[in-house]
């Protein structure tokens, strides 16, 4: 499904952040990615992504067969991969509910598919907010204007319910999430996953790991994958440390 | 005694409008300059004693626009709020000269002017506030932020403060820049293509403005005519 081939990628000013990657992700599994700050997890999402900042110089990444580094950043979305930002931009002057109508509208645009009706658009949209547990409020608000870290997250797994991705890289997603929300949160990404999707997750505590069960936990360090094994891995890294990865 | 008045670009152009806003009454000036059209005109404001005067503004024009707007603060706690929003492509040529007068003690006044610039539309602003010597309690803001979307499109900005008072609170910003990349980023990663993604934030920065104007019926219909 997502294949990633030995992917460097550089700052515009040469920097090396990824340094060799390797990750094959199939359908229907769940991936961790853990490691210490400034080892690459954010890079390596926003690279897959297509962000302006960072050059890939060698290595692939394709999904289902097509190679994503040639694409505009917008097909790559279309094409089913989606980011959970870390940190969720607030546009204050565009509402909730008409940005995810636009979003959704571009994918089907460019799937060349009919574009929901505005009565199966709202009811969609009901549906995925009851999931995620979301005040109807949050529709006619300005996109994550004035939003806590908290909300912004749950907005960002709203956007992928809606979106369907096949593959979904939630960059830190549980970071700024209290307990209740943390549990709503998991929930929402259980429902979206089926045995046709993906999920990456980058996290650094294992209580995220405890709701969504990894099916592989990597660690990334020094923009490589120095380790990888199953869920148990994640109990053993909160356990030791990443300095344990080092011998 | 509030009032609204609606005045469109042809209503403009060529005339002098002169408000003076009694005690205790409330002006709401929307100034829709959608229409393509060059002129010069001038404004002049007095407000009283507890009078507050809202000025929106909205600029689409591509010709040659030269105005004047001077503002007198007679009265304590009068509050005088002007908030204009431009979208200037092509060879649009626009020069405000706004020159505000704190003449009380506890009056307000606020600027917040947005512009959105391509092609090789000019945009010269001169914004001046001058406080009197005996104007404790004075509040004053200003604000102005430029986007410039095209390498040939050039912003002239003159904020000046003149204090004579130490017991007052002044406060002038300027930008200047170019979309933020990571808001660009964030929108196309949603699968919005580039184009449409450029117009969302140049629009959500205008309708943000347009928003911060009190809610009324004239508006609700500048904010119709600009964004249908």
């Amino acid at each position: 499904m997502l294949s990633i081939q030995n992917l460097h990628a550089v700052l515009e000013d040469g920097t090396p952040i990824l340094k060799g990657i390797n990750l094959e992700v199939r359908p229907g599994e769940i991936h961790a990615i853990m490691g210490p700050n400034g080892s690459g997890k954010s890079t390596l999402s926003k690279v897959i992504g297509g962000h302006p900042s960072y050059r890939v110089t060698e290595g692939s990444v394709t999904l289902n067969g097509e190679n994503l580094l040639e694409l505009e950043v917008s097909a790559r979305a279309n094409k089913g991969f989606f980011i959970s930002m870390q940190y969720p931009i607030e546009i204050p002057g565009v509402n909730n509910r008409d940005f995810l109508r636009l979003a959704l509208d571009s994918k089907y645009t460019f799937l060349k598919k009919e574009k929901l009706s505005d009565d199966v658009f709202n009811a969609f949209l009901t549906e995925k907010m009851n999931l995620l547990e979301m005040d109807s409020r949050y529709r006619d608000r300005g996109l994550n204007d004035g939003f806590s870290g908290g909300e912004k997250k749950r907005n960002e797994i709203l956007q992928m319910a809606m979106l369907e991705p096949a593959v979904s890289f939630l960059d830190e997603t549980d970071s700024g999430l209290d307990i209740d929300a943390l549990r709503i949160v998991a929930r929402g990404i259980n429902q979206i996953m089926n045995p046709d999707r993906a999920v990456i997750l980058v996290t650094h505590y294992q209580r995220l790991l405890d709701y969504v069960k990894p099916d592989f936990v990597h660690v990334l360090r020094e923009g490589k994958i120095v380790m990888s094994g199953k869920a148990e891995l994640a109990h053993e890294l909160e356990k030791q440390g990443y300095d344990w990865t080092r011998s | 005694m509030n009032r609204s008045i609606y005045l469109d670009s042809r209503s403009l152009t060529g005339n002098k409008y002169e408000f003076v806003i009694e005690e205790n009454n409330s002006l709401e000036l929307i100034l829709d300059e959608t229409e393509n059209i060059s002129g010069s005109y001038e404004f002049f404001f007095v407000l009283k004693k507890n009078a507050d005067a809202h000025i929106l503004e909205v600029n689409a024009s591509q010709g040659k626009i030269d105005k004047k707007i001077q503002v007198k603060l007679e009265g304590e706690h009068a509050l005088f709020e002007y908030r204009s929003a431009s979208l200037n492509t092509a060879s649009a040529a626009h020069r405000t000269e706004l020159r505000i007068f704190h003449e009380v003690p506890n009056a307000e006044s606020k600027q917040l002017v947005r512009h959105v610039l391509s092609g090789e539309a000019f945009v010269y602003y001169d914004g001046t506030v001058e406080v009197g010597k005996h104007c404790s309690g004075t509040k004053s803001s200003q604000r102005i932020d430029t986007l410039l979307l095209s390498e040939d499109a050039k912003i002239s900005v003159k904020p000046v403060l003149k204090i004579y008072h130490d017991d007052v609170e002044c406060s002038h910003g300027n930008t200047c820049g170019e979309l933020d990349p990571e808001a660009l980023f964030y929108l196309e990663s949603r699968g919005i293509p580039k184009t449409e993604s450029k117009r969302i934030l140049t629009d959500s920065f205008i309708r943000e403005l347009i928003l911060e104007h009190p809610d009324s019926p004239h508006r609700r219909t500048l904010l119709q005519k600009v964004f249908p």
